[in-house]
């Protein structure tokens, strides 16, 4: 019933999908870490008014499905704005956004977990705002921000999946394709499932270590 | 402008019937992934090192996969794999839902659990307890609260996540939106009108889910 | 092997009602808590343990109704034997109350519904029955008016006097107190040595892990004093505290004497 050929043949035709997967993940956590950095700042310190709207911002991406998110950038942002982008850019875009709203939440909680006096103590020595932040805040904040952000990590190589819906050529999309094509329907789908596990699995479990490692101790 | 939205009320009893469908798809899933979550969640902390280790790897594979992924293998290639034929997709929906949220939840359980005091074991046993008594009357209610601020998150996630069921042609909100886009090939009212609705809906969901744990924590305070 | 001593010289007559004979306790961690352990407490009688902390007493309480258990020996109680994995020890903690140092309150009920617990789940009593047996216990440690209050709402002392209340509603024959007062304030201790002491006197079986020594002095009808897991000396509070025989016992009460034990214990 499980036709083997079929199954270990799927990976080579997976492997193009695979490394757009990757390139995905890799394009736009960096984006996310910074805009959710801004915007967590923007919570904390901004003046009230922009503070208020970070917060509904990160509230919306945070609280609406991710595939409807890329499905409204994808069609309707075309069409009411005529900006067409890309079908991979709309949808790192669209990425980076919901991605960034979740990393904000939690930096900002990670960050307001620091006692005031501890940035308090850096100012008393002469720091700048900047600097109090940067090394006397930061650092501490970081272990505690520092296992959620991994597992957005792999949360997000997960999410691209959603990619596929809308002909970005990842590799869920490529394994749908090729099922089309052979009607190994299962072998496919189960080479597809395969491989986000071999890449998936080691990242939570190091996720697992990290989050054993910075429980936190006060 | 405002016309634009004439499309949506034309079809308010048609979306009315999807929506329907979604609050099916996620009260069954919900149901299953809590019931697979316990029994999981109980089974590792208390059935021994094997099965332990046996349903941890079990989790971890779950959660590794996405559930876009899980759910095209449950509805495309599980079927073939059992020789069914006819597999309803709003089935295979809820399976695929019910056991990812399954393998989150039962990783929520074992955390709860794990936080109630192992002095709470022996007060309860030393009562004369037999160990289904103590786990059900004393250590589950006890991690029942501590774990509910995570659940609700879980919950809330599996709302989400049930419009990839849309992607297997289970007949839900999303799924409905997208027939009546292709149809009318008018986006923006459409997939507007249902981002404001996920929105409030999910908001509204997640306040209540909130408002009750707040009702209940005092009593979790130890 | 060690026989328990038994030689009471007439002061307690009554047969025994918890014997332990010979046992020993190696965590898997390879710490020897118990080893070779013998006493007897007979019906009626207080006996409390003494000795420094890492003593093995508390694990010895835990042996007793089986929530440990043992490597060697014998533990009885009455005519039955403790086995901690079978279903006996279910039957044995029944007829055993336990008092622990963290009290260990079932902090999701009221106090009421803690000490209605028992004989409610356990015992399966009527529910008008179960709150008559509550209440007037709750009384009886002076509580009535903290019925319906939760744990957390109560103070150590009136947190440790409701377990009490808890481990009595099973009707024991006998109870054991781990540390009943070391995690309390100094102000509430009195009130909870105050409810053992009448429990003492209505005669109940009593087997006291204990760092106040005046509650020994006072109340115990017999000390036995543990040290690194053996039983060092044993015999009536009036010897023990009047002349001890080893000079270990001596140091170890001059300690106390000087600086109150109030330490918590594993």
């Amino acid at each position: 019933m499980f036709y083997w050929p079929a199954f270990f043949e799927a990976f080579p035709a997976l492997l193009p999908g695979l490394m757009v997967t990757i390139e995905l993940t890799v394009l736009v956590m960096p984006c996310a870490l910074i805009v959710a950095l801004s915007l967590a700042l923007a919570r904390l310190y901004a003046p009230r008014p922009a503070a208020r709207m970070a917060t509904g911002w990160v509230e919306f991406w945070r609280t609406t499905p991710l595939l409807l998110q890329l499905y409204w950038l994808y069609y309707v942002m075309p069409s009411e704005t005529g900006i067409l982008l890309p079908g991979f850019a709309t949808v790192a875009f669209g990425l980076v956004c919901n991605v960034s709203a979740f990393l904000s939440e939690n930096f900002r909680a990670g960050i307001a977990s620091i006692r005031p006096g501890q940035r308090h103590a850096g100012l008393a020595l002469g720091m700048s705002e900047r600097q109090a932040f940067f090394r006397v805040v930061m650092p501490q904040a970081w272990s505690r921000v520092m296992p959620e952000t991994a597992s957005m990590w792999v949360e997000l190589f997960k999410e691209t999946s959603l990619v596929s819906t809308l002909a970005v050529a990842d590799v869920t999309y490529h394994a749908l394709a090729l099922r089309t094509e052979n009607y190994r329907t299962l072998e496919v789908l189960t080479a597809l499932a395969l491989s986000y596990l071999v890449l998936a699995y080691p990242q939570a479990k190091f996720c697992d270590w990290l989050y054993r490692r910075h429980r936190v101790r006060e | 402008m405002f016309d634009a939205f004439a499309i949506v009320r034309a079809n308010l009893a048609f979306l009315a019937s999807a929506l329907l469908v979604t609050i099916e798809l996620n009260v069954a899933s919900i149901a299953l992934a809590l019931v697979l979550g316990a029994v999981m969640g109980i089974g590792r902390v208390y059935g021994g090192r094997w099965v332990d280790r046996g349903l941890g790897f079990v989790i971890d594979v779950v959660r590794s996969i996405p559930i876009l992924v899980i759910m095209v293998w449950v509805f495309f290639g599980l079927p073939l794999l059992l020789g069914l034929t006819n597999f309803p997709a709003f089935l295979a929906g809820v399976l695929a839902l019910g056991v990812h949220s399954g393998a989150y939840i039962a990783e929520i359980v074992r955390g709860g659990l794990g936080s109630v005091r192992a002095g709470q074991m022996h007060a309860a046993l030393a009562l004369g307890m037999s160990w289904r008594q103590a786990v059900g009357r004393i250590i589950l209610p006890q991690a029942a609260i501590r774990m509910m601020p995570p659940l609700n998150t879980r919950i809330v996630r599996n709302i989400k996540d049930s419009v990839l069921a849309s992607t297997i042609a289970v007949q839900e909100l999303f799924w409905a939106a997208n027939l009546l886009e292709g149809e009318t090939a008018k986006p923006f009212p459409i997939y507007t009108t249902l981002m404001v609705f996920y929105f409030i809906m999910i908001v509204t969901i997640a306040r209540v889910l909130d408002r009750v744990y707040v009702a209940v924590a005092a009593r979790g305070a130890a | 092997m060690t026989e328990p001593n038994d030689r009471r010289q007439g002061t307690h007559d009554a047969p025994a009602l918890i014997r332990i004979e010979d046992v020993f306790r190696r965590y898997p961690t390879g710490v020897e808590a118990l080893r070779g352990v013998s006493l007897i407490a007979h019906e009626g009688e207080v006996v409390c343990i003494i000795g420094p902390s890492g003593s093995g007493k508390s694990t010895l309480l835990r042996c007793v109704n089986g929530l440990e258990p043992i490597d060697r020996g014998r533990i009885r109680i009455g005519d039955r034997e403790v086995h901690a994995k079978s279903r006996d020890a279910r039957e044995i903690r029944r007829q055993i109350g336990m008092v622990f140092q963290s009290f260990e309150l079932f902090p999701h009920m009221t106090a009421l519904a803690n000490v209605s617990e028992g004989p409610r789940t356990v015992l399966r009593m009527p529910r008008a029955e179960v709150e008559t047996r509550a209440r007037a216990l709750l009384a009886k440690v002076g509580l009535s008016d903290k019925a319906d209050v939760l744990p957390a709402q109560l103070s150590g002392g009136q947190q440790q006097r409701v377990a009490i209340a808890r481990a009595l509603a099973m009707q024991p024959r006998a109870m054991l107190f781990d540390e009943a007062t070391s995690a309390l304030d100094p102000e509430t201790v009195g009130e909870v040595l105050n409810v053992m002491q009448q429990l003492a006197r209505e005669g109940m079986t009593m087997l006291v892990v204990t760092h106040e020594m005046a509650f020994a002095r006072d109340v115990a009808d017999w000390v036995v004093v543990m040290e690194n897991g053996l039983v060092l000396e044993e015999g009536t509070p009036h010897t023990i505290f009047g002349s001890p025989r080893l000079a270990r016992t001596r140091e170890f009460l001059l300690r106390v004497e000087h600086a109150p034990a109030r330490r918590v214990e594993p």
